[in-house]
């Protein structure tokens, strides 16, 4: 009985750098702790990929273009983590020389045939649940064959002109390739299946956007489309701009490994769970898919379109904002209300009306300034432990013993991430026990008519 | 109204099906108020002193019923010390409300500005297709 048909994703791009390889890989890594997975780089000219992954790889493994070229050579994908293989695009002793037919390839409409026969060998050598096709950021045909073939496309872009132009040039060069009755192209062979949807991905975007008004402009800019692709109309995800991301990627693959909690993980997870087409049991073996799979909470997700660090450091921002034109408003409050109030203090009244407005504008003022200043607080706290989490998930995989300045900086995030966690929890017990001798205070002056000696 | 302005006030009339009521407030104060909105200043003008006045008026709404209050307890200096508290009053809900819509009509801004660059990529892109068609 031949294996069941794997699920063949592809990420594409209208130009590079967009982060198709982040995307891919750890889509593929979430991807690997429920199904056999395979990456296969179609990057031949650059290859990100290959590099990123160079390390994990043996010597001997070779090359997509060495099996494209000998097609009776036997595949054997380098295995870089528990259930998930990696095939580079080309053999690990052979990276230099193949660059000039890379970008033949890259040329060639023949590609599509040659690919489809590949993956067809690949899937009767071995079962694979999940093939995952990172692909070169451009036009180039290995791209169509990519989303010729793929039950899902991902096409990654950012929300600027020069990311809108490339994606532009990307789908009518799929709609030109799918027109022209070339051998090689897709309506050239009535045998292969239409393509899969192409999904748009919107990769490092700005907190400067509400999700609402974002979704709206791609939205309008989608509606318009009236070539033949099969285009999904919906933007499927918008990633922010992660800190995180910028700083392990290059030192280590797999962000979602050391950092499950970034807003990019969850954004993979979700990913992950829309597009596969499996049952629910079976994501529910990986746990941060298990958390996720009532839809209110994917929603959430889905809506959320600023980053960890970003939304703690705006907290900061906005408690300290806010404190200060607080007490700057209520202290010139207190002043002119002093100044112009010309009661008669020996009046009991007066004095009533005095002191209870004196007592409540400092206590507003005192009470919205601690909530503000713990929200500040919880900000730091969040921001040093989540640095922490990750400094030390990165030394963990890298395996390299760290140095003695290595050690102490760890040391400092955890001594400045404990001393925020107490000023947090003192706050909260000063506050409780401040707002007990408050309440203790005004009851006393309510039933006596005098403050407490 | 051009096709510009027309994409651009389809972004502020669009989808709202799940946009909380204080939203909608801030999104048709924000449409009215855009400057591509085509409502001339004076009329913006007079929409911000309108707002103002119902401020003010139900400030001064609240300083007649405590005065009220007062006036039951024979007390006459009720009203300049209450002065001092619908000033600072004011100038809270100018805060709490001000900067909030600033905030969000600057988004809003953004997402147009964007829109209206990536409309004018896409028109290129069609115009330039029909040329070639044409050709």
């Amino acid at each position: 009985m031949p294996p069941p048909k794997p699920a063949i994703l592809s990420f594409v791009s209208g130009k590079g750098g967009v982060g198709k390889t982040l995307l891919s890989s750890n889509f593929a890594w979430v991807c690997s702790h429920f199904a056999r997975t395979l990456i296969i780089d179609l990057d031949f000219q650059n290859q990100g990929c290959t590099g990123l992954f160079l390390s994990l790889l043996p010597h001997e493994t070779h090359g997509v273009l060495h099996y494209l070229r000998g097609p009776d050579v036997e595949v054997k994908p380098a295995e870089i983590a528990k259930q998930l293989w990696f095939l580079p695009a080309s053999s690990v002793n052979d990276l230099a020389p193949t660059t000039g037919n890379a970008v033949d390839f890259l040329h060639n409409v023949e590609i599509l045939e040659l690919l489809r026969a590949f993956l067809a060998r690949i899937c009767a050598l071995e079962r694979y649940d999940v093939i995952v096709l990172d692909c070169h950021g451009g036009l180039d045909y290995s791209s169509v064959a990519a989303y010729s073939l793929s039950d899902h496309t991902i096409l990654v872009g950012e929300a600027n002109t020069v990311a809108f132009n490339g994606t532009l040039e990307l789908l009518s060069f799929y709609d030109l390739s799918s027109r022209r009755p070339e051998p090689g192209s897709p309506s050239g062979d009535s045998s292969l299946a239409p393509p899969g949807p192409i999904h748009f991905v919107i990769n490092r975007l700005a907190p400067k956007f509400t999700y609402d008004d974002i979704q709206r402009v791609y939205d309008g800019l989608l509606a318009g489309y009236q070539g033949p692709l099969n285009l999904d109309r919906h933007v499927l995800s918008f990633v922010p701009d992660e800190s995180f991301v910028a700083e392990s990627f290059g030192d280590y693959a797999f962000l979602i490994q050391l950092a499950p909690w970034s807003v990019t993980a969850k954004k993979i997870y979700v990913l992950v769970l829309t597009l596969l087409p499996f049952d629910r049991a079976r994501f529910a073996v990986f746990k941060p898919l298990r958390s996720l799979k009532s839809p209110k909470a994917r929603r959430k997700i889905q809506r959320r379109l600023i980053s960890s660090e970003s939304a703690s450091v705006k907290m900061v921002m906005y408690a300290y904002g806010w404190s200060t034109v607080l007490v700057f408003l209520l202290v010139i409050a207190e002043l002119v209300g002093i100044a112009i109030a010309p009661g008669d203090p020996s009046r009991a009244f007066d004095a009533f009306l005095r002191s209870s407005l004196i007592v409540t504008f400092l206590a507003a003022a005192g009470i919205l300034c601690l909530v503000y200043l713990v929200r500040a607080q919880i900000g730091v706290m969040r921001y040093y432990r989540e640095v922490l989490k990750f400094r030390k998930a990165l030394v963990r995989v890298k395996a390299v013993r760290g140095g003695p300045w290595q050690f102490f900086s760890l040391m400092r995030l955890r001594v400045m991430w404990l001393c925020c966690a107490m000023v947090v929890y003192g706050i909260y017990s000063i506050g409780a026990i401040y707002l007990l001798i408050g309440m203790y205070f005004g009851t006393y002056y309510l039933f006596e008519g005098k403050w407490p000696s | 109204m051009s096709t510009h302005d027309a994409d651009v006030s389809s972004l502020l009339k669009g989808a709202r099906d799940e946009v909380s009521f204080r939203r909608r407030i801030v999104d048709l104060l924000g449409g009215m108020l855009s400057p591509t909105s085509g409502v001339p200043v004076a009329c913006k003008t007079m929409i911000v002193l309108l707002l103002f006045l119902c401020v003010t008026a139900s400030f001064v709404l609240g300083t007649f019923i405590l005065l009220i209050v007062a006036s039951v307890f024979n007390h006459q200096t009720v009203p300049t010390t209450l002065f001092a508290a619908v000033l600072s009053g004011h100038a809270l809900l100018g805060a709490a409300v001000g900067f909030p819509v600033t905030i969000r009509m600057t988004k809003l801004e953004d997402a147009q500005q964007l829109q209206a660059k990536l409309i004018q990529v896409q028109k290129s892109k069609i115009a330039r297709g029909q040329t070639r068609a044409t050709a």
